[in-house]
């Protein structure tokens, strides 16, 4: 494991702690941030390159400078300037998604219980201090990634969360595997799924419970994890402190936050979030036809591959006959990744980047190639990523109704002078 | 209390003194060895409301009593444009999946004030 890392994430942590101690003295007085607060906050704004892409860079509960989308129930989204700085993204600028607005503001750790049950002999209320010392820790690096990232692209529009590509992350996650939680519980016969719960709630009655499943198969492989540490600290409210499931390799729809219920179940879930909610089109690359009827559509599940330029953007300039560095990070979605695929010509020629450190199958992979541009004008960059069960990322845009699971070969023009 | 005469009352206090060092704080638990220690602290925090309002009308009304009841205005302007078409079928969505209260006779005039304001 790198220790370096941690205690990189720590030491900015720590400042984004006596940052927020400085911010919560200012709301003491008034009690509740108001916009003009937020606003005085900002230290300035940003224009994602989509029709109606104006948003804020503001500092909100635990997180700062992030991208405000939506306050109530938060949608914060990852600066993409970050993704160049570190292969881990730091908790205090972490992407934030939450459907529902009623969301506990304070979590005791001596009180808080999760919840084992339903389909079991052996139904289980457990303590936190359980969890952390009554089970062997897991560690590993994963990819947070929402199945709506990139949704802003997508042509024709979908209405949603308008995202740019920053809402994903990567992190380092600490936490027990759960099928040691379902062992202790002991599973009974005839158990197909277990759905998840945490403790956010609609305003109104009749807001659906905000509850994800998975097939007990899937929720018994040793990867899936119930995790309390996030980049060697425990998680930021907004991420779902003090418990969230880690599903790697799969949309963070399912990483359900503030988890404290497990429910073994004998039927298939039928709940509106599996039903009706975040359903794709069970076509390859989850693609559709704008208008497209009888699309039979199945719920999200795994990644697919992406990779990004990050240190070269739109309005770049590059000299003819000097050496560029170009990097990036990528990553295979729900399989390792194979290899990155670099195009300085506009997709014409590609060659394989050079990849940093492995931090498992899950993780960002930072990717990097220098080259001498030869002719001057406009120079369009790609990178292509392929994970080990071969798949790769398409060179045109899927759609679909719900702007979801967008991988297309990412580009950038840059001016060679 | 019997006093036991073995241990000499410094000690005995030293003993004390290490018992209490050795309880966590009330608010933190850690995990023990081996493994990454993790700290887990209670946390509080204070969440921002979302204030912008939509001004106008009585549709604006409608829209702050029933829309920004659940979901603060971003979830609305940052939209991209929609026809009224897609507003309605959002609209309806919001009613019948997550139970805004709306009434019938209020769609068709939400819908309008949404499209014109977020055109």
């Amino acid at each position: 494991m790198n220790r370096q890392f941690s205690r990189d994430t720590i030491d900015s942590t720590v400042l984004s702690r006596r940052t927020f101690i400085k911010l919560a003295g200012a709301f003491a007085a008034s009690g509740v941030i108001s916009a003009s607060q937020l606003s005085a906050m900002a230290a300035n704004s940003i224009d994602l390159p989509f029709g109606n892409g104006e948003r804020r860079i503001v500092n909100f509960p635990q997180k700062n400078d992030v991208i405000l989308l939506r306050t109530r129930p938060p949608l914060l989204e990852t600066p993409f300037e970050v993704f160049d700085q570190s292969v881990f993204t730091p908790n205090d600028r972490f992407f934030v998604r939450w459907h529902l607005p009623v969301i506990p503001t304070t979590i005791d750790v001596n009180t808080f219980r999760l919840r084992v049950d339903g389909h079991v002999r052996k139904p289980l209320e457990l303590t936190l201090d359980q969890i952390l010392n009554e089970f062997t820790s897991v560690e590993l690096a994963a990819v947070n990634q929402c199945s709506g990232n990139s949704r802003g692209f997508f042509s024709p529009r979908v209405p949603g969360g308008e995202w740019g590509n920053g809402a994903m992350g990567n992190a380092m996650w600490t936490g027990v595997a759960l099928k040691h939680l379902l062992a202790r519980a002991n599973v009974m016969p005839g158990a197909v799924q277990v759905r998840f719960g945490g403790l956010d709630s609609g305003e109104v009655p009749e807001t659906p419970v905000f509850l994800k499943s998975l097939s007990l198969d899937h929720a018994m492989d040793g990867q899936v994890m119930v995790a309390y540490g996030m980049n060697g600290t425990q998680l930021p409210m907004l991420n779902g402190f003090p418990l969230r499931l880690v599903v790697p390799g799969w949309y963070s729809t399912y990483w359900v936050k503030m988890l404290n219920h497990i429910e073994v179940l004998d039927q298939p879930d039928n709940n509106f979030w599996m039903r009706t909610a975040y359903l794709i089109p069970d076509t390859p690359g989850a693609s559709m036809i704008p208008g497209e009827k009888n699309v039979k559509m199945i719920p999200i599940n795994r990644m697919v591959p992406r990779s990004f330029i990050t240190n070269m953007s739109n309005d770049g300039a590059i000299k003819v006959g000097h050496r560029t560095e170009v990097r990036g990070i990528a990553f295979g979605g729900d399989a390792a990744l194979k290899e990155v695929a670099f195009s300085a010509d506009g997709g014409t020629n590609w060659q394989p980047a050079r990849l940093g450190k492995d931090h498992g199958g899950y993780s960002f992979r930072q990717w990097h190639i220098s080259f001498t541009p030869d002719r001057k004008g406009p120079s369009t960059m790609m990178v292509r990523a392929t994970n080990i069960n071969g798949e790769t990322q398409p060179a045109t845009p899927n759609w679909n109704t719900g702007g979801y699971m967008r991988n297309v070969i990412e580009q950038v023009t840059v001016r060679a002078d | 209390m019997r006093e036991l005469p073995s241990l000499r009352r410094s000690t005995v206090l030293l003993i004390v003194a290490a018992i209490v060092l050795c309880i966590p704080p009330a608010n933190a638990l850690s995990k023990r060895a081996p493994g990454p220690v993790i700290k887990l602290t209670s946390q509080t925090i204070t969440l921002p409301f979302g204030d912008r309002t939509f001004e106008g009308d009585r549709w604006a009304k409608v829209a702050n009593t029933r829309c920004l009841l659940c979901h603060s205005k971003g979830m609305i302007d940052k939209q991209p444009p929609l026809s009224p078409d897609a507003w309605k079928k959002e609209i309806l969505k919001m009613r019948s999946a997550y139970g805004c209260p709306l009434r019938d006779d209020q769609i068709d005039g939400l819908v309008n004030f949404i499209s014109q304001v977020n055109k």
